[in-house]
């Protein structure tokens, strides 16, 4: 207990530390955070229902955006739950989505300031989550604070054939001819039709907890040039001084882009 | 392959230097891929980014793919490498495309190892490209826009027999993938290493191999993979 009082003092006294070295230096304006480990960190800490580490998980979200918000961050992508996510079994999802959609709910609340979307093939979801889903989200709309994409049911395969389509469409929808697609098609092509209504087509930094070090195709298109950071805590375990500490090395990254 | 320029700095050298120094690089981690039984190997040689260098380092860099890929044809083809070239044509320089052409077409029939150069290779611009030939289609009616998938797009990259990649290295510190086959490795296990090109040889390519096969690959599953080989890669860029 009291080894435990002290603990969190010193963490709060290096957070301060942490929080004032990064003053005046870049910042990513983009992050995409993979949340990876709820399970892993339910099981670790002894819990035998995994859900105890989906809602430690959902409320670790809440605190993240707070700390994204303070160190003045334009744009979080979270990464909730991928279309292959999908063919866990029922009773593995379906409490995941719950404590989703809960989390939606919370981080849209009225008097927060954050504009709140869900991104990804909500299609492959219950007809009723999607909605919930939708509606939860669309309380934020009109907000100005940091804008906050949900991906649940994302793939970053899908995310880029989709656009692809939906270039084709709007260009075809315009009366155009399918021949000025095969001139003209260009990046902005893509770019334009991303899911997110943000139309940020670029991450600047992606930050994955639990240890993996892949990107598993989250935001395929934009993190072409994204700093990535890998964490080896599971996600409940994430604390703000890891946050800031991600935010350090992203600082100390030195980027080209092909200079 | 990068960290050339940055090697070279370090000696006082000219980055040109860097980047004649990593030739023989190249032709080691072949060899060890070789090896170790990889069948198929992409190397970043040039993307469609660094146009934006200084015009000295672009014309040396043009000059020199085009030297490095006529010198070591004759190797490579006698190790039974099949070359293939992943790559924008307009902007590259002619004699680079002639001697990757004829490095394609003389080792056409090999089949130890699939190596593709991507040159003047950019991932955004690859999807472009692919997206470009696929309305082709749809423009004379042998597609309809409604049945794209994935697995439709897949059949319009630049080599779309090329298998997904199971491992991805970045040498030189950095981490990022910089816009390298990023349809391709959506799945792929990253491994960093903090050595610079031009010291990287067979053995970095090895010490990968076995972080690879230290890694749990899941493909969105919750359920651990059980194997009782080590796996090698397919597919490593």
């Amino acid at each position: 207990m009291v080894l435990s009082v002290i603990r969190s003092a010193l963490e709060r006294v290096y957070e301060r530390r942490l929080s004032a070295q990064l003053e005046g230096l870049p910042r990513p304006q983009h992050v995409g955070v993979m949340v990876d480990g709820n399970r892993r960190w339910a099981r670790g800490a002894g819990h035998d229902d995994p859900r105890e580490g989906y809602r430690a998980g959902g409320a670790k979200v809440v605190d993240l955006l707070g700390w994204c918000s303070t160190a003045g961050i334009a744009h979080v992508t979270l990464f909730m739950l991928s279309d292959d996510n999908l063919h866990r079994p029922p009773e593995q999802i379906g409490p995941l989505i719950e404590v989703i959609l809960e989390t939606v709910r919370n981080i849209s609340a009225p008097g927060l300031p954050w504009h709140v979307e869900v991104i990804g093939s909500l299609e492959l979801l219950p007809h009723d989550t999607a909605v919930a889903l939708k509606e939860a989200a669309a309380r934020s709309d009109g907000r100005t604070g940091m804008d906050v994409d949900v991906a649940v049911g994302y793939g970053g395969r899908r995310e880029i054939v989709d656009a692809v389509k939906s270039a084709f469409n709007s260009h075809m929808d315009q009366g155009g001819d399918p021949a000025d697609l095969v001139e003209a098609f260009s990046e902005q092509h893509i770019s334009q039709h991303l899911y997110s209504s943000t139309g940020r087509d670029q991450t600047d930094f992606i930050i994955r907890t639990s240890g993996e070090q892949r990107l598993s195709g989250f935001l395929l298109w934009q993190s072409a040039y994204a700093e990535m950071h890998f964490v080896d805590c599971y996600w409940p375990a994430f604390r703000r001084i890891d946050f800031l500490r991600a935010l350090r090395s992203f600082a100390g990254r030195v980027r080209r882009f092909g200079r | 392959m990068d960290g050339n320029g940055r090697w070279a700095k370090q000696r006082g050298l000219p980055r040109t230097e860097g980047h004649r120094v990593g030739e023989a690089a190249v032709l080691d981690v072949l060899e060890g891929a070789i090896e170790m039984g990889i069948k198929h190997i992409s190397l970043y040689a040039f993307s469609t980014e660094n146009w934006k260098r200084s015009p000295a380092e672009v014309s040396f860099l043009m000059n020199f793919s085009r030297d490095v890929i006529h010198r070591r044809r004759d190797a490579m083809h006698a190790m039974g490498v099949r070359v293939r070239w992943m790559g924008r044509e307009p902007k590259l320089w002619k004699g680079v495309v002639e001697e990757l052409k004829a490095a394609e077409e003389l080792t056409r029939g090999n089949d130890v190892i699939n190596l593709y150069m991507c040159v003047n290779y950019g991932g955004r611009a690859e999807l472009v490209d692919a997206t470009t030939a696929l309305a082709r289609d749809v423009r004379d009616g042998r597609l309809d826009a409604e049945d794209v998938s994935a697995k439709v797009l897949s059949r319009y990259m630049y080599q779309p027999t090329m298998p997904d990649v199971d491992l991805l290295i970045r040498p030189s510190g950095e981490q990022r993938t910089s816009n390298f086959l990023p349809w391709q490795s959506w799945y792929a296990e990253l491994v960093f290493q903090d050595i610079l090109w031009p010291d990287f040889d067979k053995r970095g390519l090895w010490r990968a191999c076995e972080e690879y096969a230290s890694r749990d690959r899941r493909y969105g599953g919750a359920l651990p993979n059980k194997t009782d080989d080590a796996p090698v890669p397919t597919s490593t860029a």
